[in-house]
């Protein structure tokens, strides 16, 4: 079994929030093995004291002062991954005895960008990883972060963006578009999103556009179809509390006054 | 019949962006004796169309703008780049096998220039550059190239990767 998290932290300059004690709390509740960030500028090596103090003990994977991705890891269940590439905008690491690919991204948002702008980087991501794939023989990868898109955007759904369709059966195998065979990658996270379960999604905004969701996932796990079949399902989930801290407001929205304007999430696979 | 083709005269040696760059890859690998190697190859696959600078972009990491819309045909079919060549240049190293640093992409048509050089964003925002820079003539593509080579991410990717090999 592995548990991977995932939380965009908002940056947290903020003294009066202590978002290390709350990433600790989340990896030890949620029992995780590996513990994706964005936006996180603290200092790693303090958080993982942090972690070791609570007899939890994580080191980070190598990764450059520029990158937006960092990734902790558990010393005691899982092994030191291997940074395969760097990029900008993601960052691609593998784990070489459990033979998994995890890929961290953090794609421009919306105050920069559009769906177009982030579909091209998604275009040079998947690239990466197809590349990857071929060299390292398997397609165990699983993508995770900020995507500042929502499933049904271009860059989560397109053949030429992360391709991530909405049901597992269908990811196993190559769809073949515009005279090409591309696999897709199984978005489990329409799952998570509407009100039937809270919290509604992981970012909230509210605009005057004409449609307008207001809640986005934009924060979303993708996996291959063949890892797809092992997916815990009842493990999946968008946290809204952590222990007996709300991270959202009165009114159910990401509260960053008290963390970050993202929810975190997490999903467990047998693997 | 006569020859219709007239003279033809040899047109001046241009020095191409690709001879520059390939020199430069030998520069860095005997510089660091063999312990970063930098490539330069054809990348095959799309980039995403025309990627232009967003005007006024403060923060560079938003990086990349197609200029046109494009349907999924011309984006994976052959209209890819209207007939440009591209090439990606990026730092690995024998010592992590599998790792690569992708500096930049370059693109140009038939003729050596103009080139695009697309840049990583963190690249463009610490050099005040555009992410995308056309270069018309080989000093202003060596102008741009000297800028990126030293830049502090591309430095800090080649230390870090020395400092590896030490250990």
């Amino acid at each position: 079994m592995i548990t991977i998290a995932f939380w965009n932290t908002f940056g947290n300059n903020n003294s009066s929030k202590d978002v290390d004690s709350l990433i600790v709390k989340l990896i030890k509740e949620n029992h995780v093995d590996v513990m994706v960030l964005c936006e996180y500028n603290k200092d790693l090596k303090t958080l993982c004291s942090k972690l070791e103090l609570d007899d939890i003990p994580f080191s980070s994977a190598k990764y450059y002062e520029e990158d937006r991705i960092r990734l902790l890891y558990s010393k005691n269940s899982i092994e030191t991954p291997t940074l395969i590439r760097n990029q900008d905008f993601y960052s691609i690491l593998r784990f070489p005895e459990r033979k998994i690919t995890v890929v961290g991204v953090h794609l421009s948002s919306n105050m920069y960008a559009d769906d177009e702008t982030r579909r091209c980087i998604a275009m040079q991501c998947m690239n990466d990883i197809e590349e990857y794939e071929q060299e390292c023989g398997d397609t165990n990868t699983i993508v995770i972060g900020d995507f500042n898109s929502d499933p049904y955007e271009g860059t989560m759904l397109s053949v030429i963006g992360f391709h991530a369709l909405p049901f597992q059966k269908k990811t196993e195998r190559t769809r073949k578009v515009a005279h090409q065979s591309k696999l897709p990658f199984y978005n489990p996270m329409w799952n998570l999103f509407g009100d039937f379960c809270e919290p509604v999604g992981t970012y909230y905004m509210s605009t005057t556009k004409a449609a307008d969701p207001m809640w986005h996932l934009y924060d979303q796990i993708i996996v291959r179809g063949v890892l797809a079949r092992n997916i815990v399902k009842k493990s999946m989930k968008i946290i809204g509390e952590i222990g007996s801290i709300q991270l959202c407001t009165d009114y159910g929205i990401p509260d960053k006054d008290i963390a970050s304007d993202h929810l975190p999430i997490v999903m467990s696979l047998e693997v | 019949m006569d020859n219709l083709w007239g003279n033809i005269d040899e047109i001046e040696a241009v020095n191409t962006a690709e001879d520059i760059v390939k020199e430069q890859c030998e520069f860095l690998q005997e510089q660091t004796n063999g312990l970063v190697k930098p490539v330069f190859v054809k990348y095959e696959k799309s980039i995403g169309g025309d990627m232009i600078y967003v005007p006024g972009l403060t923060d560079a990491m938003a990086g990349v703008l197609t200029g046109s819309k494009q349907d999924v045909q011309s984006l994976l079919g052959e209209t890819e780049g209207e007939g440009k060549i591209t090439y990606e240049f990026a730092i690995t190293t024998p010592r992590f096998v599998g790792y690569r640093y992708r500096a930049f992409f370059l693109q140009h048509s038939i003729a050596p220039y103009p080139v695009t050089i697309t840049m990583e964003a963190s690249i463009a925002k610490e050099i005040n550059e555009k992410t995308s820079v056309v270069c018309t003539d080989s000093e202003t593509f060596i102008d741009c190239l000297a800028k990126i080579f030293t830049s502090k991410r591309v430095k800090s990717i080649i230390q870090n990767i020395l400092v590896y090999q030490e250990k």
